[in-house]
């Protein structure tokens, strides 16, 4: 994993945080609970002098891991973040896995216009997934959520997109950039809180989180941020080897980003 | 222990939010340290309706296991999951995959 220059990256970051604040009438940001959403938090606050100033929605499947709704409800009264929590259906779908195919977009999309949002800052990371490396840092969504990734703004000198369908609203991507190794080394840097699921504990820990059906983990000594860094420097691994929907078919992802998925 | 299995029990016959609260309750004390989930028809989930088929097995620190409850709460005819009711537990790992 290539090592990049965390000072850089996090300017860049907090720089379209504040401009998604700047362009946007009512953004809001997803939170998972995972290091990448916990991380875009962390630098939001850092871009705005302590303050999350703006809803964090977390759509939740009603499975996640009890660790998950602790670190939930800790980091919320912690950080004083205003939490909207969506509840999503379990039902069946023609792609992806039950638990997040189409249901979590469907979800969303009631909130999106409940709350009359905008502009979404969504953690994904270039790194993660081929479908996730052709995203731009403000992309936009039709009134359906569709995301046309042939034809998307051309993002040159740092000026960002803010052309929005009417009835759409724009994705924007602040960490799009990191590598996981760039987020472990900023939350060490940072002291950024993370989920305890992803230290080891009897030989295994997540090294990606979703809910308790799609999560599966590795095997891992690595009881701590140091230790992840360290395993992540020689592993051949993929990071969402332990996600189902990811490992069914590789063309799941791509659809279900065509269909509105973060 | 006889009192969280009390509770299970309760939760067993109505899994009610009022139950699950007097279960999360009593967690607290309860010496239960772990938690495993067994999702139903070889984990295939696929409606909320699911949900009431898998079960939690809950295990103290020396991973003996000491009872079991339901992975869902009902509220009227409404399903709905009951993970955020295990909060104090931690995931077992022991003998993953």
């Amino acid at each position: 994993m290539i090592k990049q220059d965390l000072k850089s990256l996090e300017g860049k970051s907090i720089y379209i945080i504040r401009e998604a604040k700047l362009k946007f009438k009512n953004v809001a940001a997803l939170w998972s609970m995972g290091k990448d959403s916990t991380t875009m938090l962390a630098l939001t606050r850092k871009a705005f002098l302590g303050k999350v100033p703006f809803p964090v929605i977390h759509i939740d499947n009603s499975i996640d891991f009890p660790e998950t709704y602790k670190f939930r409800q800790d980091l919320a009264k912690k950080w004083g973040l205003n939490l909207i929590v969506a509840r999503s259906e379990i039902k069946p779908d023609i792609i992806g896995s039950a638990c997040c195919g189409k249901n979590k977009p469907e979800t969303l999309k009631k909130v999106m216009k409940e709350y009359g949002f905008d502009a979404l800052i969504v953690s994904i990371r270039r790194d993660e997934h081929g479908i996730r490396s052709k995203e731009r840092y403000m992309s936009p969504r039709d009134e359906k959520f569709r995301w046309n990734f042939k034809d998307q703004p051309a993002e040159l000198w740092d000026d960002y997109s803010s052309k929005l369908d009417e009835a759409g609203h724009v994705r924007v991507h602040p960490i799009l950039d990191f590598n996981e190794i760039d987020i472990w080394n900023y939350i060490k840097k940072e002291r950024v809180p993370v989920n305890p699921l992803y230290f080891s504990r009897d030989g295994y820990r997540y090294r990606s989180l979703g809910c308790t059906h799609c999560t599966t983990p590795i095997k891992s000594a690595a009881k701590n941020v140091d230790d992840i860094i360290k395993e992540l420097s020689t592993t051949k691994t993929e990071e969402r080897s332990g996600r189902s929907m990811d490992k069914e078919n590789a063309y799941v992802m791509e659809r279900l980003r065509q269909f509105g998925y973060m | 222990m006889s009192k969280i299995k009390e509770l299970s029990e309760a939760l067993w016959k109505l899994p009610s939010q009022k139950n699950w609260a007097a279960f999360s309750k009593g967690l607290k004390s309860s010496g239960l340290r772990y938690y495993k989930i067994v999702f139903a028809n070889e984990g295939k989930l696929n409606r909320m309706q699911d949900l009431t088929k898998s079960f939690v097995e809950l295990y103290d620190s020396k991973y003996a296991l000491i009872t079991k409850v339901p992975l869902f709460r009902k509220t009227g005819n409404k399903v709905d999951g009951a993970t955020i009711y295990l909060i104090g537990l931690s995931v077992s790992n022991k003998g993953k995959i």
